[in-house]
């Protein structure tokens, strides 16, 4: 019975911090938030031309601490006391985490195993058309001057 | 313990020693909400997670961007802060419910059941306009987005204009367009009159603009189609004369402006082909001797030939001259849209966009859902007097507030900044 008091005691005494805690958070959630938009913006601007995995994995990385940020002072998990806080969460985000993982070889690289033409019809920028395409209007003629229209390029 | 055991097992009968055995050091209501609350981490992971993995794994290119499906980051932004700041003020709430502060925390609760209505009628406009563009949970049907510039995208288009152009006569780009065009403007046109008005006052510009866009889509399906032999039998068998089609869009409406890079790169190739064999011609010809009058008329021919080309890329050009037109975002549709050319939105090829639109509806519906449930909530103890009796239900609630924002969090990055 006294350990209860004692802990009740604790409890109280942090309390007075809390409403400062409270503020600091949410300015820290506030500057995170600025950070993500700050990288979506330089990405849609194509400052991340070619690594954007980059970019998406700094944001996630701040959404990560943000969730942290809400769970241990918002939820107050940082604050409660004995396991059942660890039982409830852990197994939860392992799963989370697995079940992505187990998504990956068959999802993720999905577009690994396609075929050149499935991959051309699912292709939204043509970088290097795969075929002469010299003469779409006037492929006819080209035909009848065989001889003359030896295309490269 | 031990001593109560060897108690027990000296067969007192008749008189059981309770001990107070703390089995959490939370109440029930917590205990309950917080395996509630593991289960829902779960259910959005898979979401999220199964999210995550599609978009990851598409290459460059083969999934829309925020803009190509009319994603607003800046209402994702002030949405995102919404939710930040109702969770601050669910936590001020319960601070102040603890403290026994009923009309202070009769206060933040209040903001915070407004933060989530505005919430929800943010996601409201933009749900509405994304039905606005032709972009729906489920493909088919009322939706507008195509995959793969197949046959059946090529039909849909021709369907889409046949029944837009039925019965209207339309003006000659630069001749009457003007004319009627004030005419037009000072009524006010009744729904019948609508798609007909609007096509008259059409700029000449726009109208010529879009000619050469779908010249240039249908040149690119036909290139698809004649690289993919079973779309080729498919064509064929539809019936679909994409001559016919190339006619009947040329006459107005809509473009396609995701072609227009492939076409600036079509003509790139094709007028450094074309000046290349001119000048080859050219030297042909100069060294050409008298006698040979029958290689002399075949290379005027192709001389000929070659400078209609020419003239067609030139004409090219007016239309793909920059890259703000290569543009989904930019260019000849923001341009349609600015002259309020209502009644038509052709469909769009957006390669994933049917994969895109069912996760970002299925996730942020949810993520909705949620925060629905959250108000209904927070409605009850809006009626009541928030004293330190109720210090519990607030928590209770707070902590379900808190992961709903927690989901948004995720969904804010991954469905605005990707």
């Amino acid at each position: 019975m006294s350990d209860h008091e004692q802990n009740s005691e604790n409890h109280d005494d942090h309390e007075h911090d809390h409403g400062r805690i409270y503020i600091q958070v949410f300015i820290g959630l506030l500057i995170c938030t600025g950070i993500s938009a700050g990288i979506g913006w330089m990405i849609s601007e194509g400052m991340f031309e070619g690594k954007e995995l980059l970019g998406w994995g700094i944001m996630l990385s701040v959404s990560c601490v943000k969730a942290l940020l809400v769970i241990s002072f918002f939820m107050h998990l940082k604050w409660e006391k004995g396991m059942w806080k660890w039982v409830l969460t852990i197994p939860a985000s392992i799963m989370s985490l697995f079940l992505m993982l187990m998504l990956v070889p068959d999802i993720g690289r999905r577009t690994h195993y396609y075929t050149d033409e499935r991959l051309d019809r699912a292709a939204y920028e043509i970088v290097e058309p795969a075929v002469p395409v010299t003469g779409l209007k006037d492929s006819a003629h080209d035909d009848n001057h065989a001889d003359s229209t030896t295309h490269e390029h | 313990m031990s001593e109560h055991e060897q108690h027990q097992d000296d067969g007192h009968h008749g008189h059981v020693d309770l001990v107070y055995q703390e089995a959490l050091p939370i109440n029930n209501g917590k205990v309950i909400l917080w395996l509630f609350l593991s289960t829902e981490i779960m259910f959005f992971a898979a979401l999220i997670g199964t999210y995550i993995v599609l978009r990851f794994g598409a290459p460059a290119g083969t999934w829309p961007r925020p803009h190509d499906v009319h994603v607003d980051e800046l209402l994702g932004t002030i949405n995102t802060f919404i939710l930040i700041f109702s969770s601050f003020t669910v936590v001020l709430t319960f601070e102040a419910a603890k403290k026994n502060l009923a009309a202070k925390a009769k206060m933040y609760l209040t903001v915070t059941f407004l933060c989530g209505c505005a919430f929800l009628g943010i996601k409201m406009y933009e749900y509405s306009s994304k039905f606005a563009h032709g972009i729906h949970p489920q493909p088919g049907g009322r939706s507008l987005l195509h995959e793969q510039s197949d046959v059946y995208y090529l039909a849909r288009l021709k369907d889409q204009i046949a029944e837009y152009s039925k019965g209207a006569v339309l003006p000659l780009a630069g001749s009457k367009a003007e004319d009627s065009a004030t005419e037009q403007a000072d009524k006010v046109p009744d729904d019948k009159s609508v798609s007909i008005a609007n096509k008259s006052t059409m700029k000449a510009e726009t109208q010529a603009m879009l000619e050469e866009f779908l010249h240039g889509s249908l040149q690119w399906a036909e290139y698809v189609i004649g690289r993919v032999p079973n779309t080729q039998s498919a064509a064929n068998i539809a019936g679909l004369n994409h001559r016919d089609v190339l006619i009947s869009v040329s006459q107005d409406v809509y473009a396609l402006p995701r072609y227009a890079g492939y076409i600036l790169h079509l003509r790139e190739s094709e007028t450094a082909y074309l000046s290349r064999r001119i000048d080859e011609v050219n030297v042909e010809q100069s060294q050409l001797q008298q006698a040979d009058g029958e290689t002399a008329t075949s290379l005027d021919f192709e001389m000929k030939l070659l400078a209609a080309r020419q003239a067609y890329w030139s004409r090219q050009h007016s239309a793909v001259h920059d890259e703000e037109h290569a543009h989904p975002g930019g260019g000849i549709n923001q341009k349609l849209h600015e002259e309020q050319h209502a009644g038509l939105i052709l469909a769009m090829h957006i390669p994933s966009g049917n994969m895109w639109s069912s996760t970002y509806f299925l996730l942020t519906g949810f993520h909705a859902l949620h925060v629905i449930v959250g108000l209904i909530a927070f409605g009850f103890p809006l009626a009541w007097t928030l004293d330190e009796k109720r210090a519990n239900y607030i928590e209770n609630t707070g902590l379900y507030w808190h992961f709903v924002d927690l989901v948004w969090i995720f969904l804010f990055p991954l469905f605005y900044l990707f």
